[in-house]
């Protein structure tokens, strides 16, 4: 027989079980909009059935005992994680160098009128002006004006590369430092975790920020997991631990003491670490390669600038000077900190531009008009370039990166958006569907009362109703 | 496929940004009437515009030395005339004083006036422009001609002045005192001394040698002129060119506005239906309808 009251227990169960559903079902809507949420379901199972002890056992079996939640599960796939987290590491990169690009490509300021290009024109178009009126002190003032220009413009390109160099290094340490509390917290998180699992119990909410972290150490950096049997998530770059359980290393970044070049290394040992991918690797090949290419290709211009200028004025002749032999004056200096300028003498008195081939000729220009030539003069990427192209080149060529680190960002930015939006197929929480369960759960709830109130009805005819024949 | 309620309104953000971002461009571009506003817009775009850019720098510099070339030619020429138009009058009185039949006080007229004509000669070889002189070669800063007006001594070299009128090309724009008016000088003073000495051969011996000078001086003023048209024709070729490459410079930078606009308006058109589309999209789920 089955127990009496047994049927009240059953019913008792089918109510906890469709309140815990709500349970759910309410965390579920409460956390729609939670970045990293994965919803959950309860998975609802029947409780050990009844045997009910009879003479022919065989035909009448077992008697189901109702409901109950066997667990809270999170929806989510592993597989999409990893194919995310691979996409971000790509886009991690690309964000990094397109960020210090896109503040090159502005810095460049080209085209446009207040360029290095156009201060270079001017520069050729002043000799041969002075080249019209050797003798106008005037004219001569205002072709170091315009070398004045010119040599400003080059010392401030120059050092807004130097300075996004260094910001990429600041970057590079700012990414170290994330990457660092990251790896703290998912050996803080391994720890708690594990510890719920070892007691039977879905620790969801805890996975979910995990994965999260995850995500967020993929934009930073190239890494590898693995899931230890007993739930932890071991971290690995290039093969060392960054976490294991809940141990963790650290990275900091390091120069080379002779090239100057930045990259991580591992606290613990100090070896150096081979950064791929991620905004790390973005900001260690911007530091490392590119940023010091533009630097080279700006330098071999005014090196070369400077070389064939000077070489140029020094065999001339000033208004004021006498032969036989010319004085050998330079007309642009170099100074110790890499900066551009027209030598303070001519400067102060334009009368020493040595304009004239030979002494005492003051209506000779053959020196300025050589000068004004060198823009025609291939003295460039071994003898194939003008000052002019290799510049055009040059800013060509630095759009040219610009523009691919852009579509390079946007590429991966819709590739990582296109995973995530199967991630959130599958873990999302729509709320249509969390209300169709919560109409379900209601109604099975009610029809669960409904029941009682029969098994108390029919409880009241046995208690109050039966025994009382004749009466 | 099924869709969560967060995908929905990140969808319908991402959306709008990105079409803002597409109309924050275009509108970009028709503020500024530029299309390329940075490198990375178009990178060959950007080499060509600069390139461009130096070509028209070095025309319009071109252009600038020609239009002083044209000057030093122009003073040139009016002074080479001028000495021309002395030559005459002294090959004539010249002639009317070997003719032996002039009265004494005629002749000294004859004689002053040959004086005077030689002065002025040397006057205008001694001509300056912008404080240059521009007989003196390239001693612009020295006369080209001092000492007694009846035995000149020139003072300048026979240095070029030059001009460059395009890439590689320059012009020498001067003549120099020495071959082209120094002829001439000495012939008027030598009439001079011959109408002086009342001698009829030297006389004669002076117009020939006017003659020769003259000849030089038309051979100096052809040239300038010459290197005048020459000047004139690049000028005008230059300018020419200044056009074309202005206009090519314009087809890669400048923005199409009546494109620009179109595009504008149908952005700005997809813009607003997704705005719509997320106002409307957002809001409403299965619990709007729920009792």
């Amino acid at each position: 027989m089955f127990p009496t009251f047994g049927r009240l227990e059953t019913l008792l169960r089918a109510l906890q079980t469709q309140q815990r559903a709500v349970d759910v079902t309410n965390h579920n809507i409460a956390n729609a909009n939670t970045p990293g949420f994965s919803r959950q379901v309860a998975a609802l199972g029947t409780t050990p059935p009844y045997t009910i002890p009879t003479l022919s056992a065989p035909r009448v079996g077992q008697i189901g005992t109702g409901v109950t939640v066997l667990s809270v599960q999170r929806i989510r796939e592993g597989f999409l994680d990893v194919q995310y987290r691979t996409q971000a590491e790509q886009l991690g990169m690309s964000e990094a160098k397109t960020a210090i690009y896109r503040t090159l490509d502005t810095l460049l300021n080209e085209p446009s009128e207040t360029g290095l290009g156009a201060a270079l024109d001017k520069f050729w178009a002043g000799w041969e002006e002075v080249a019209n009126r050797p003798e106008h002190v005037p004219t001569r003032q205002a072709l170091i004006e315009v070398a004045q220009t010119l040599a400003h413009r080059f010392n401030a390109m120059r050092n807004q590369v130097l300075q996004q160099r260094e910001e990429a290094a600041h970057r590079l340490a700012l990414e170290a430092d994330r990457i660092n509390q990251i790896a703290q917290q998912i050996a803080s998180l391994n720890a708690q975790i594990r510890g719920v699992l070892a007691m039977g119990q879905q620790p969801n909410d805890l996975m979910d920020t995990r994965d999260q972290l995850l995500d967020q150490l993929a934009r930073s950096i190239g890494t590898t997991t693995t899931v230890t049997p007993d739930g932890a998530v071991n971290v690995y770059i290039a093969g060392h631990a960054l976490v294991d359980r809940d141990q963790t290393d650290a990275l900091r970044v390091t120069f080379d003491p002779v090239t100057g070049n930045a990259g991580l290394t591992w606290v613990s040992d100090g070896r150096s670490v081979d950064v791929t991918l991620g905004a790390a690797a973005g900001l260690i090949e911007m530091h490392n390669v590119a940023l010091p290419g533009i630097l080279g290709d700006l330098e071999a211009l005014r090196d070369t600038l400077v070389a064939e200028v000077n070489a140029r004025h020094q065999a001339g002749f000033g208004l004021t000077d006498t032969g036989p032999t010319p004085p050998g004056r330079d007309f642009f200096e170099i100074l110790p900190n890499g900066d551009l300028r027209v030598l303070p003498a001519l400067t102060a008195d334009p009368s020493l531009l040595a304009v004239a081939s030979a002494p005492g000729v003051p209506g000779n220009a053959d020196i300025a008009l050589a000068i004004a030539g060198l823009a025609e003069e291939l003295t460039m990427g071994s003898g194939t370039a003008t000052i002019n192209t290799f510049y055009e080149t040059f800013i060509a060529r630095v759009g040219r990166e610009a523009e691919r680190a852009e579509a390079d960002r946007v590429n991966q930015e819709s590739l990582t958006r296109a995973i995530d939006r199967r991630r959130q197929e599958v873990a999302g929480v729509s709320l249509d569907e969390e209300a169709v369960n919560l109409i379900k759960y209601q109604h099975a709830y009610q029809a669960a009362a409904r029941a009682m109130t029969v098994v108390d009805e029919m409880l009241d005819k046995l208690i109050n109703g039966t025994g009382l024949v004749g009466r | 496929m099924r869709v969560s309620t967060a995908m929905m309104s990140e969808t319908i953000l991402w959306n709008i940004t990105r079409n803002a971002a597409r109309l924050d461009r275009v509108a970009d571009q028709i503020g500024s009437g530029r299309q390329i506003r940075r490198p990375s817009d178009d990178p060959v775009g950007t080499a060509n515009v600069l390139q461009l850019d130096s070509t028209r720098a070095r025309i319009q510099q071109h252009l600038r030395n020609i239009d002083d070339a044209r000057s030093w030619i122009d003073a040139t020429d009016q002074a080479l005339s001028s000495i021309n138009a002395g030559i005459q009058r002294a090959r004539e009185i010249t002639l009317a004083a070997a003719n032996g039949t002039l009265a004494p006080e005629n002749r000294d007229a004859i004689e002053t006036e040959l004086q005077r004509i030689l002065e002025l000669a040397i006057g205008t070889a001694n001509t300056r422009l912008n404080g240059r002189y521009i007989f003196s070669g390239q001693k612009t800063d020295t006369p080209a001609f001092s000492g007694p007006p009846n035995a000149p001594v020139y003072q300048g070299d026979s240095g070029p002045i030059v001009r460059v009128i395009d890439v590689g090309v320059t012009v020498t724009i001067n003549v120099t005192g020495d071959t082209a008016i120094l002829p001439t000088l000495n012939a008027l003073a030598q009439a001079q001394a011959a109408v002086a000495a009342n001698d009829p051969d030297a006389m004669r011996a002076a117009i020939d040698a006017l003659d020769d000078a003259h000849t030089a001086l038309l051979t100096a003023q052809a040239r300038a002129g010459a290197i005048g048209s020459q000047l004139e024709e690049q000028a005008s070729r230059l300018e020419a060119l200044d056009v074309s490459v202005a206009r090519l410079r314009s087809q890669i930078q400048d923005v199409d506005l009546a494109k620009a606009v179109s595009d504008y308006s149908t952005l700005q058109t997809i813009y607003q239906a997704s705005l719509a589309a997320g106002s409307r999209g957002i809001l409403p789920s299965l619990f709007d309808y729920l009792a």
